[in-house]
């Protein structure tokens, strides 16, 4: 169980590490799952 | 376990340790497996104590016990425990004089390194080393031995309900000694004194399988219950290594912190007209640097019980990707009978999660209830605390369940303990 624990906490600390080097937010954020593709060239174009 | 432990037992040959005499109160043949180590010994026929310590092997007691315990090990079997055979010779049943809780000791001896002892109560097994180092405290509370501290669980008296075998004092029925239990899982420090001598033994928890394996006893041993004074906990101690996570994560967090960007990249105002025919806004190009990093948008509009909702889009304009979100500025206000209240606020920040670098515009698609003016910033590369605290609840939660579980054990091992440091001061007063 001590050695889950020691997994665990490093995981954790190596994902904080890279989420923030990422970019990454978990809260209160839009991820970039929610991108869309627009026609390029078309500003100004937007759709609901 | 008190008396005399040979110190210096030396190498004999099986044979010689070995004899057999015949009873001097039923003639029935009598065997001694330690030979020179024993001094009484009981017969299996009449159970009688005899002295073998004296040249015509008087006897000590003609006591028959109106209750026979059965030994869970048969005296005479062999087996290796800690990487050295012992034999089993002698049995022995006390009882705490005032509970009247009843436990079984078994005499081990090996002719290269002399007596040692198990012990079994509740179910749980303990391996017991007689020790001659006196460890340093009163025997009366908590003592230190070997670099460990143990602490003080039971201190009472311990009687003699019945004898079988071999011992290397003179044991009999109902002999009573003082003592005390001292523990630091899995080991216990027991100490007993009788006559002003105090003899201390070290013991090393065991699992009933492992004493069971290694004398090869068919009957399946008594199950465990509860938890025994020494007893290893299941639930290690953690709090060393998440108060150490949680500083890395603090400063993992705060160096994000401090070397973040927080870049400005636009920032401007609108004005919104509810009758205006086009209320889009198009936002000029701005570019976006650095690696793939997260993009606050902060909305704020000066609105009073009213409402302004803008729907959002961040567009890239060579490839054309975009991620649309909104944003929503609300506040109210007013009294009532209790007062002056508000609430909502005149501003809302967003965080979009990991942009990657290019050239970027926003279009703002404005809705509300009331003319207003409102601006809009953005910002790269700000740092996201949500991150930090989620990281911590991951490790938190695990941690405190450990914690509770750990707790809850060893609450158990001390509910029988009248030194138990879970005992409420309510407790301590009845």
């Amino acid at each position: 169980m001590r050695r889950f624990f020691l997994i665990l906490g490093i995981l954790t600390c190596c994902t904080l590490a890279y989420a923030n080097y990422r970019g990454w937010v978990v809260l209160n954020s839009v991820f970039p799952r929610t991108w869309e593709h627009k026609e390029p060239g078309k500003p100004g174009i937007f759709h609901k | 376990m008190d008396g005399e432990q040979p110190s210096t037992a030396q190498p004999q040959p099986q044979s010689r340790l070995v004899q057999t005499f015949a009873c001097p109160n039923c003639g029935a043949p009598v065997t001694i497996r330690a030979s020179g180590h024993t001094v009484v010994v009981t017969c299996r026929g009449c159970q009688s104590l005899i002295d073998v310590a004296t040249p015509n092997h008087q006897i000590v007691s003609r006591y028959v016990s109106r209750r026979k315990f059965e030994p869970l090990i048969p005296l005479g079997s062999r087996g290796e425990l800690f990487g050295n055979p012992y034999e089993v010779i002698g049995f022995m049943v006390r009882s705490d004089t005032e509970s009247e809780f009843r436990w079984q000791e078994y005499l081990l001896f090996n002719p290269y390194h002399g007596f040692r002892w198990l012990a079994v109560a509740n179910g749980h097994w303990n391996f017991l080393t007689m020790i001659k180092e006196q460890p340093s405290g009163a025997s009366d509370g908590d003592v230190r031995y070997d670099g460990k501290n143990f602490a003080l669980y039971f201190r009472g008296r311990a009687q003699v309900d019945y004898v079988f075998g071999e011992f290397y004092w003179r044991v009999r029925a109902n002999d009573v000694v003082k003592v005390a239990d001292h523990i630091a899982p899995p080991q216990i420090l027991s100490v007993e004194l009788d006559q002003g001598e105090r003899v201390w033994s070290l013991g090393q928890y065991v699992e009933p399988d492992v004493v069971r394996g290694a004398f090869k006893v068919e009957t399946p041993f008594p199950v465990k219950v509860g938890v025994a004074p020494n007893q290893p906990s299941p639930y290690p101690r953690i709090g060393g290594p998440f108060f150490f996570f949680v500083a890395l994560l603090l400063a993992i967090q705060v160096l994000t912190d401090a070397f973040a960007g927080k870049e400005p990249v636009y920032q401007s105002g609108f004005e919104y007209a509810r009758t205006a025919p086009d209320k889009v806004k198009v936002t000029p190009p701005f570019e976006l640097k650095g690696r793939a990093s997260d993009v606050e948008v902060v909305s704020v509009a000066p609105v009073n019980n009213h409402w302004l909702e803008l729907r959002m889009s961040l567009i890239e304009t060579n490839t054309g990707k975009t991620v649309s979100f909104e944003q929503g500025v609300e506040f109210y206000s007013g009294s009532d009978s209790d007062g002056a209240w508000s609430e909502g606020k005149h501003r809302h920040r967003i965080l979009l999660s990991s942009v990657p670098a290019g050239t970027y515009y926003l279009t703002i698609t404005p809705q509300g209830s009331t003319d207003t003016s409102y601006s809009v910033a953005v910002r790269r590369d700000v740092p996201a605390w949500s991150n930090f605290w989620i990281a911590l609840t991951l490790l938190t939660l695990p941690a405190m369940l450990v914690g509770l579980l750990r707790y809850n054990f060893e609450t158990r091992r001390w509910a029988d303990s009248e030194f138990s440091p879970y005992q409420s001061s309510s407790e301590e007063e009845e």
